[in-house]
């Protein structure tokens, strides 16, 4: 069962749990195959689980009979560290349709330190977590290029 | 990011009402087919005409996405979940249109510990993570180029 869903929520544009950060939280080598993102006491909030987040976020009506998912969300924090390496599988994505094409490399990514903290509110006592281990499920590192970019700058050539 | 409680099942996603115990990732992943430290930033920018001084804006969404909610099924979320090396058609991997830069995407599970109330270390939790970065020029609401970096989280 799913106890805790840290997310920053979705702007009123409708961007999906993407916020700004500081620019020197991501470090990008592309050419080597690696890069590094890394954020501390990042301000989140906690929907206990995604259904929950997704149906506030949203502003889902929910139909009659169905829910309430979860309590209010609290504010969180949450810090990690990210480290992409290696050079694997290379694939070259174009998609007319979605409007984005991309050279991405396929290969793992690790999570070096990773921790929650929230303190107490909303009924809920406070909370921390802090990960033992991790495995890697699938890890992306690509150039993309979507929207106005893509139809401007189809033939750039610049993927590599 | 998400916690569970490794000794409780977690169930598949059938499509029902009230899905217990559903991960993030579990959750985006079924319903992809319904529709989707101190660190110097050397960045070799993409070449783009017109491209304004760095500057804040406000990034736009991505068009398309998911409706995983299937007691609102027109409830549209702009983000795919992450691809893998099978997945066909590969699903966009930024959260931001109008884009052209750097994305990342870490999807990974593991163990942890539970804290709760202060004290010691009191459960055992899995997690699991999708969280990504794109770095690099967009075009935002205002209509403008800006450079910028986002996480999703």
């Amino acid at each position: 069962m799913q106890t805790h869903d840290f997310n920053p929520g979705i702007n009123a544009n409708g961007v999906f749990w993407t916020v700004p950060i500081p620019d020197n939280a991501v470090d990008v080598q592309f050419g080597a195959g690696e890069a590094f993102m890394a954020l501390n006491n990042f301000a989140v909030s906690d929907y206990f689980n995604i259904v929950n987040a997704l149906v506030r976020q949203g502003n889902v009506t929910l139909p009659p009979g169905v829910g309430p998912f979860g309590p209010d969300d609290i504010p969180a924090r949450v810090s990690f560290d990210i480290l992409w390496s290696g050079r694997g599988q290379k694939v070259h994505v174009k998609d007319a349709t979605a409007g984005f094409r991309g050279t991405y490399l396929l290969d793992t990514s690790t999570v070096l330190s990773l921790s929650a903290s929230e303190a107490a509110a909303g009924g809920q006592p406070s909370f921390q977590f802090f990960a033992t281990s991790s495995t890697n499920e699938f890890s992306l590192l690509g150039h993309e290029r979507n929207g106005r970019f893509f139809s401007q700058s189809d033939d750039g050539g610049d993927d590599d | 990011m998400s916690f569970s409680d490794p000794r409780l099942t977690i169930l598949n996603y059938q499509g029902h009402v009230h899905p217990p115990g559903i991960s993030r990732r579990q959750f985006l992943g079924v319903t992809a087919s319904a529709t989707g430290l101190a660190l110097g930033a050397q960045l070799a920018w993409p070449r783009v005409a017109h491209a304004d001084p760095p500057g804040t804006g406000t990034p736009k969404p991505i068009p398309g996405g998911i409706k995983p909610l299937p007691f609102a099924p027109n409830a549209l979320f702009h983000v795919f979940p992450p691809p893998n090396t099978e997945t066909t058609p590969f699903p966009e991997p930024s959260a931001i249109t109008d884009f052209n830069g750097f994305v990342g995407i870490s999807h990974v599970k593991g163990n942890g510990v539970g804290i709760t109330g202060g004290g010691i270390p009191d459960t055992t939790l899995t997690y699991d993570i999708d969280n990504r970065f794109m770095t690099g020029e967009f075009i935002g609401t205002d209509g403008r180029h800006h450079r910028g970096t986002f996480g999703f989280i």
